[in-house]
């Protein structure tokens, strides 16, 4: 396998002997990645058993938004599975959970593109986190707080509008 | 964003500045969207409906989490109740599938309506197919006898991971008894199930893990043959007088685990009577 370019934003270190492989984003970026968190991605982990030379092509994920998928593959294939109720087992949890919190400070652009690398690389753990965290933000929010959030047009009519809430009040005001 | 903009330089300028004024989330895949709706309560799903026609049929279609137990209590902060024709035009207005459905059927208005065929006929609901997590309660009020098990339960049966039984009573041995090959967590509350009838029960539950029987009654003894069960929790029953009242007869006395090699946790609590 060729050696990887070198790269901004991701570690190669303690990889040590374990086995790596190669990932190319849309814009050519060369990632050199443990394969043990590579993995975590279903759609390379079928990549990689499927074989072939010269890094697996990730057409749809820009180098930017793979480094941060890869910081948080790197990050949760290196926790070891937990031995209940030991104390660096629930210290390892603690850590991640933090992490976890510290990735989603990011602006909504990066979120979504995120969500989208998450939902085309299969990474089920990246895809909860961030659809968790956009379902916060809508979470005890009206309808038009929500629509300035996001930047979404209200396209309904005002006789359609008007429907929608009378439905909903029925139910749920 | 700038990151991402110059690294498609080959699209014109114009384009990325149009497309930092329109939002993104609304164009991530439906399947998306719907996963972040059915994370939200209840409330704050249904209103996603309203925020424009991208939005408007991606709460109807994705998996319903209807927790009305969560519903109920934020009405009665406000003393109004919600009615069971407002959940069924609810669940007719979602196309399914359902996740999660959680009731507790002595907070609704019912209109004098018996809450088995309420809850049977809610359970019919399409908005509910391949439903994950069900819990219900029939309620305290609704004593002797209580009312059965809806039978559109076993409808469930391939999906169920989760249920909560509560308040109902148990059809009379083993003649359909539930197969549940995937539930993984079972509480059964103030029940009434004969000896029999929990053992084909449990032994319908192959992948087990969690089970709680809290103040149930009509067995007296109980059987543990489970290679999945990790934990077990046992509120032991009514009390004497309150079995009379039932006349139902017959508390938990025996728990015995006769083959439970993963068990990990057995809580035993005093009678919450």
């Amino acid at each position: 396998m060729a050696a990887a370019d070198s790269c901004d934003g991701i570690s190669t270190s303690g990889g040590g002997w374990e086995k790596t492989v190669t990932l190319v984003s849309s814009d050519d970026a060369r990632f050199e990645v443990r394969e043990a968190a590579a993995s975590l991605s279903q759609t390379v982990r079928r990549m990689i058993r499927a074989g072939g030379d010269g890094g697996i092509p990730l057409p749809k994920v820009d180098a930017r938004t793979l480094s941060t998928v890869l910081e948080y593959c790197n990050k949760h294939a290196a926790v070891p599975a937990p031995a209940p109720e030991s104390s660096s087992a629930e210290a390892a949890a603690v850590d991640l959970e933090w992490f976890d919190k510290e990735l989603m400070h990011v602006d909504l652009a990066t979120l979504c593109s995120l969500i989208r690398a998450a939902d085309y690389l299969e990474v089920a753990g990246l895809l909860d986190l961030t659809c968790k965290t956009v379902a916060d933000m809508i979470k005890s929010k009206t309808a038009e707080e929500i629509r300035q959030m996001f930047g979404i047009q209200n396209d309904f009519t005002p006789e359609e509008e008007e429907q929608l809430s009378r439905e909903n009040a029925g139910v749920f005001e | 964003m700038e990151t991402v903009a110059r690294s498609k330089q080959r699209r014109s300028l114009e384009d990325e500045e149009e497309e930092e004024l329109t939002d993104r989330i609304s164009r991530l895949p439906d399947a998306v969207l719907g996963d972040i709706v059915t994370l939200l309560p209840t409330r704050d799903g249904a209103r996603t409906q309203e925020l424009s026609s991208r939005w408007r049929h991606i709460w109807r279609s994705a998996p319903l989490n209807l927790d009305l137990v969560r519903l109920t209590s934020f009405k009665y902060s406000r003393c109004v109740r919600v009615s069971a024709s407002e959940i069924t035009w609810m669940l007719s207005a979602h196309r399914g599938p359902g996740r999660r459905f959680c009731t507790e059927l002595q907070h609704l208005e019912l209109h004098d309506r018996c809450p088995a065929a309420v809850l049977d006929g809610w359970l019919r609901s399409p908005a509910l197919d391949n439903l994950e997590e069900l819990e219900f309660h029939y309620g305290f009020s609704s004593l002797p006898p209580r009312p059965q098990l809806p039978a559109s339960v076993q409808r469930f049966s391939s999906t169920l991971r989760v249920a909560k039984f509560a308040g109902c009573s148990f059809p009379v041995g083993n003649a359909g008894a539930l197969h549940l090959p995937v539930l993984k967590q079972l509480s059964l509350m103030d029940a009434t199930i004969s000896e029999s009838s929990l053992q084909a029960l449990l032994g319908g539950c192959p992948a087990l893990q969690s089970l709680l029987l809290s103040d149930n009654s009509g067995y007296s003894r109980v059987r543990i043959m489970s290679r999945t069960l990790l934990s077990i929790g046992v509120f032991p029953g009514p009390s004497d007088d309150w079995l009379h009242h039932l006349s139902t007869g017959g508390r938990l006395q025996h728990l015995i685990l006769e083959d439970a090699p993963c068990l990990e946790r057995l809580l035993i609590f005093p009678s919450a009577f």
